[in-house]
């Protein structure tokens, strides 16, 4: 009876039929769960801070400091690379012009392997799968991957599921899809051994997805790994940002004019 | 009647408790999942018929939020609290913590490996795709780890308050006079 039961909601669901009441459902949970995320995200902040130093207080602020750093000289490393480009073209540079919807997070996909977030703005307002997240500081933290009529869920860059086509910025531009690993970092694959990489150089958004501008930082390199009697080498990064108490994200709606 | 409106509000709750609290914490504690102890707690020690009421609850409560196709979630809890009744019914003679433990263990793979095969079967026949892999030393090594831990707890907080779980021992030939009045 109970199976037929779900049957029967399953049949709704993808004739649309429920979806109404799924998002009015959704819409009457959202302030309550923007609530219980905010509580858990403090209490995990809280966590991290006793369990650090005593100096942590200093650390953090240092630590942001340096991420607006990166980031700023992230987006002038891209400028400076796409004017050389274009002079070379003879084109002119237009200014970045990014659209962009501010989203609360209201709470994580419960499955266990999933580093996914769901956000509080879906269709209604103009998100569409393949959009890049970034956090206050300007970070990329993740892409939209599923989008309901006022909710969407985007899976962060440290998820298993996440693919970025990215850039290193050092001598040789090296290029590639950064990928999550266990939910923790990002690695790059397939980097021509030739291409010299090192530890602190920073990586950002390529601008080869559709959605996705160029210039957008994303992480630092921490390590490189290369296999013998392999032509390419492995780059593994670091996140700018933690990822675990973002409770604000903006959703990025447009390519650079 | 009001029985049912306390049911609801309470798996409103505990799904509201999954999906925006417990997901915040760090990995491996976020593998943790609440209700699927809950619901093996239930089937176990309280009755059938609620573990599969909740199961359902809340089966439909994460449909909302959930990454796979709408439905998976729910048969998956469902499927899962029969197997472990009939686990319980046809293995386990009593309704000890040892029993809930094992039971908690099986039920926790149960679920893992409907869930997985339920992706895994969308995916095959075209009905729903789901890129990526599925991290399953978080389903199979973590998940059951801290699913047997919060059902130990439930356990132990349920036997301190409720009287369900004493000991009762039966004495034939005794009676209540001869008890009050033993040296």
């Amino acid at each position: 009876m109970l199976l037929a039961v779900v049957i029967l909601l399953i049949f709704l669901h993808y004739t649309g039929l429920s979806r109404p009441l799924e998002g009015l459902a959704i819409r009457i949970f959202s302030p309550l769960q923007i609530q219980v995320y905010r509580a858990g995200a403090g209490i995990n902040s809280l966590y991290s801070v006793m369990a650090g130093s005593a100096d942590n207080r200093d650390w953090e602020e240092i630590e942001k400091q340096l991420q607006s750093l990166i980031v700023e000289k992230a987006a002038l490393q891209t400028q400076v690379n796409e004017k050389e480009e274009l002079l070379k073209q003879c084109n002119f540079l237009k200014p970045l012009n990014l659209a962009a919807v501010s989203a609360r997070v209201i709470g994580k996909n419960p499955e266990a392997n999933l580093q996914a977030i769901i956000l509080d703005r879906g269709a209604a307002d103009g998100i569409a799968a393949g959009m890049a997240l970034i956090s206050e500081a300007g970070i990329m933290v993740g892409k939209i991957t599923r989008v309901n009529n006022h909710t969407s869920e985007a899976a962060l860059t440290t998820d298993a599921r996440s693919r970025i086509a990215a850039l290193i910025q050092n001598s040789s531009q090296s290029k590639g899809i950064i990928s999550g690993e266990h939910g923790l970092s990002l690695k790059m694959e397939l980097i021509p051994q030739n291409e010299k990489v090192s530890a602190g150089d920073i990586i950002v958004t390529s601008g080869l997805e559709q959605n996705i501008p160029s210039g957008l930082a994303i992480g630092r390199v921490i390590r490189t790994e290369a296999e013998a009697n392999s032509y390419f080498q492995t780059a593994y990064i670091q996140p700018l940002t933690k990822m675990d108490n973002l409770t604000v994200v903006s959703i990025i709606k447009s390519q650079p004019l | 009647m009001i029985r049912y409106v306390v049911s609801v509000i309470a798996v409103v709750f505990l799904g509201i408790f999954q999906v925006s609290f417990l997901t915040t914490w760090p990995w491996p504690v976020s593998s943790l999942n609440l209700i699927l102890s809950l619901i093996i707690f239930l089937a176990v020690i309280i009755s059938y018929p609620r573990a599969l009421g909740w199961a359902f609850g809340c089966g439909l409560f994460l449909e909302l939020y959930s990454g796979v196709f709408f439905g998976l979630t729910t048969l998956a809890l469902i499927l899962t609290v029969i197997a472990i009744n009939f686990l319980f019914n046809n293995f386990f003679t009593n309704r000890s913590k040892y029993s809930l433990l094992i039971i908690g263990f099986l039920g926790t793979l149960i679920y893992n490996l409907i869930f997985l095969l339920g992706a895994a079967a969308a995916y095959y026949f075209n009905f729903f795709r789901r890129e990526g892999l599925f991290d399953l030393w978080s389903i199979f090594f973590w998940q059951p780890i801290f699913n047997l831990i919060i059902l130990m707890i439930i356990f132990l907080a349920y036997q301190l308050t409720s009287n369900r779980l004493k000991s009762i021992f039966l004495m034939s030939g005794v009676t209540n006079y001869e008890i009050k009045h033993r040296p």
